[in-house]
């Protein structure tokens, strides 16, 4: 049974809102952070993503990374990686974007109540979990042991540096964190993430929350899985290149699935199978 | 350098060990502790140590020449450092470097080899546990190499 919350549009699914970028943060060498400033706020649910419009330009899907308590800011985390994310790059406090959404399933807050959880994010992946443990940091009574194991490739390549520090001195979270490859001045673990997974605290009926490359899911799934971890008990964050963001031009087809209407969130039995398709 | 004499090990990879392959072990291990900077042993030396740690952080490295000294992996409490005293030539293929310092059990490796030959039982109960750690590193190198993080458009 699926249980994944799924969110009605809070406003026209095809309604661009111009948005004002109110700040914006350089991450890593093509990793950037931007906050928007939206008219009348914007709510959202940890593990929903928008389309993102430059005007001229084209539309991408991209996740929001922001705290949901905080409808007034609307944070996005962008990797540079074609034309729409490019120009986007090149934006600057002061600029407009057009706004859809959101849009998509959420990580499964609900479902995670009175649980213990796990977290484990990689790369890029660790932009659609931060709302998820902003959330479960602002209700942290409603949840269990809460643990979240951060993997990079580098440590040039660490994203929210400072919030990582931050989430690592609160007393009920354990944050682990590694690099999949340093040299001798890196003082943390190196290894890839699934090394990490043995060592977190929470037992057999946790819920578990991956996000990252889809080869990063499955072998973290399989972790979990030698942990004695229900498969319907991990959800992964599908990516797959979108047009719409509404269910209608199949652009993001995903075997059975649109990856906007069904997705991003799944439960990993759900895609299972999928992942060990190629040509899916 | 031999700190005490050891009777029991709590380390999981000896978890569950019989009394006699226990005190088998027992009678070639010591506690130690290395200060952070220390290398428990470096490329090319002789192996003839094997470390089960209890505390701290310890990273693999090699020297990749001008590249500098890359760091492979990392290990820590409940993990074991050194492999090449089971195989010939009996040598290391890695340098282990104390991050932060280490508390560990060390077992003389020359001594354990002899005890496996003499008795295969024991033996083959060492080498199921020490594969295992190598397999789950194994599979981890081969994961580090697919670069998962990397933009291979």
């Amino acid at each position: 049974m699926c249980t994944v919350t799924i969110a009605e549009p809070r406003i026209d699914p095809m309604l661009t809102t111009p948005m004002v970028i109110s700040a914006r943060r350089q991450e890593t060498a093509d990793t950037f952070t931007i906050d928007l400033a939206p008219p009348g706020g914007f709510t959202f649910l940890p593990g929903e993503f928008t389309m993102l419009y430059v005007y001229g330009v084209g539309e991408v899907p991209i996740s929001i990374s922001g705290d949901p308590a905080h409808p007034e800011v609307l944070t996005h985390t962008i990797r540079a990686a074609g034309k729409v994310t490019e120009a986007l790059e090149r934006m600057r406090p002061g600029d407009t974007v057009g706004v859809r959404g959101p849009y998509g399933t959420g990580w499964p807050m609900e479902a995670a109540k009175g649980k213990d959880v796990v977290l484990v994010g990689g790369g890029i992946g660790l932009a659609p979990l931060r709302p998820a443990l902003s959330h479960i940091i602002n209700n942290r009574i409603d949840y269990g042991l809460v643990s979240m194991a951060i993997g990079f490739r580098s440590p040039h390549e660490m994203l929210f540096v400072e919030e990582i520090r931050e989430w690592r001195q609160h007393f009920d979270l354990d944050i682990e964190l590694t690099v999949d490859v340093a040299d001798e001045t890196w003082r943390g673990s190196v290894g890839v993430v699934t090394r990490l997974i043995p060592m977190l605290e929470a037992n057999e009926d946790a819920i578990a929350m991956v996000c990252g490359p889809g080869i990063m899911m499955t072998f973290t799934a399989r972790a979990l899985r030698d942990r004695d971890f229900h498969p319907d008990n991990i959800y992964v964050s599908l990516e797959r290149n979108m047009k719409c963001g509404v269910g209608m031009c199949g652009h993001c087809q995903y075997g059975p699935l649109f990856v906007c209407t069904d997705g991003p969130v799944k439960q990993f039995s759900e895609v299972e199978r999928l992942f060990g398709i190629r040509e899916v | 350098m031999p700190t005490g004499d050891i009777t029991h090990i709590d380390h999981p990879l000896l978890a569950g060990l019989s009394d006699e392959h226990m005190s088998k072990i027992a009678s070639c291990a010591w506690g130690d502790r290395f200060e952070e900077g220390e290398h428990l042993f470096r490329v090319g030396e002789i192996a003839n140590r094997c470390f089960l740690i209890s505390a701290g952080l310890l990273a693999l490295e090699l020297d990749a020449g001008q590249r500098g000294v890359i760091r492979t992996s990392t290990i820590g409490a409940g993990e074991v450092a050194g492999f090449s005293w089971i195989f010939p030539p009996h040598r290391y293929g890695e340098s282990g470097h104390v991050v932060e310092p280490i508390e560990a059990t060390v077992l003389d490796g020359e001594k354990l080899r002899k005890m496996k030959v003499e008795d295969h039982e024991f033996g083959y109960e060492l080498m199921m546990r020490f594969a295992t750690v190598m397999l789950s590193r194994l599979q981890a190198a081969r994961l580090q190499l697919l670069d998962v993080y990397g933009d291979h458009r």
